[in-house]
């Protein structure tokens, strides 16, 4: 595969606009375009998962014998100390908008349908904490990003994303065209060695079709 | 829109909610091609799908004065009808606790009170 430049926000707006479609629910699998070819992700079988759960569990063992690497409670801990980052602090952060969000829902459940203005103000404010709430959990995410925890589990979803991707092709046989699915990367390692934007959009896809009901 | 909002949309339409309805008594509707393995996104619309059933069956029923078609339509709206839906339960829930405690408490009271005063007798017997 080529290498390119990959632009994140470009893939994920691809993806959040692909995943509008009525076929998302039809079956356990979702369909994409990239470089004018079509690709699906499906959910994992038993056999994928019991590996990526193998390949987890090594890189965790490899990580906790790196001198650099540390637990997520380490990473808190340093941030605090050496960067003056406070997880605890924005975590509560998040709790108290999350306590806001209650309350708002509770002032909104019992407007009428023709209390419309009411209805707007009240569902702006929800938007807007809605809105706090997600950066305010990505920002602790980003700083957390580097910790062991959080490798493994980018680790777990890449193996999911190489075995679980699969490329359409058309095959000539006794002169009838046939069309099946092959798998875009032969092992783990072709799939790290991959520096183009399909891995990523993969990865977002697979993410998305699983909604983190595995980990 | 994104991923949810979608999810949600599909799981309240008339559509999928009449082919919700109908599989549940007939085991011949599937709602998916695949019968296992289900996705996230499956999941996460099963569960719509049962949570919009269960208020448009309050609706038909009047159940709540704060349920409305345009409550349903909204998803900030459901949200907080359901925020508000499971904090009433739970008081109801905890007020008939209450009233059954309070109901034991009183019998037990009573049972006391009677067997107190035989006691009383009894000690009043062995001092005289």
């Amino acid at each position: 595969m080529s290498e390119q430049t990959v632009d994140y926000k470009k893939i994920l707006n691809k993806i959040e606009e692909d995943l509008l479609s009525d076929d998302i629910i039809k079956d356990n699998k979702l369909h994409f375009m990239h470089n004018n070819e079509l690709y699906i992700v499906e959910m994992p079988s038993q056999r994928v998962i019991s590996n990526a759960d193998r390949i987890k569990s090594q890189k965790y063992v490899e990580l906790i014998q790196q001198p650099n690497t540390v637990t997520e409670k380490k990473l808190i801990k340093i941030l605090k100390e050496n960067q003056d980052i406070d997880i605890d602090t924005m975590q509560k952060e998040v709790n108290d908008i999350e306590k806001k969000l209650k309350e708002e829902y509770l002032n909104l459940y019992s407007k009428r349908d023709n209390q419309e203005e009411r209805i707007k103000e009240i569902e702006d404010k929800i938007d807007s904490l809605k809105a706090d709430f997600r950066d305010k959990n990505l920002e602790i995410a980003e700083h957390l990003a580097s910790s062991i925890e959080t490798q493994i589990k980018n680790v777990y979803m890449e193996y999911l994303t190489a075995f679980c991707t699969k490329k359409y092709i058309e095959k000539k046989k006794d002169d009838k065209v046939i069309g099946e699915y092959v798998n875009v990367w032969n092992s783990f390692e072709e799939y790290a060695d991959d520096t183009s934007s399909l891995r990523y959009e993969a990865i977002g896809y697979l993410t998305h079709l699983m909604m983190n009901i595995r980990d | 829109m994104n991923l949810q909002a979608k999810v949600r949309q599909l799981a309240r339409s008339s559509y999928w909610q009449t082919l919700y309805r109908n599989s549940k008594e007939c085991s011949g509707i599937n709602l998916f091609s695949n019968k296992d393995n289900f996705s996230g996104i499956q999941i996460e619309f099963l569960y719509w799908l049962s949570v919009y059933n269960m208020l448009y069956e309050e609706l038909s029923k009047h159940e709540s004065v704060y349920l409305t078609e345009k409550v349903i339509d909204s998803d900030v709206r459901t949200d907080a009808y359901l925020y508000y839906r499971n904090k009433k339960i739970d008081y109801d829930w905890k007020q008939h606790q209450l009233k059954i405690q309070k109901e034991e408490n009183a019998s037990k009271r009573k049972r006391k009170f009677s067997e107190g005063k035989q006691t009383d007798i009894e000690v009043d017997l062995r001092r005289v």
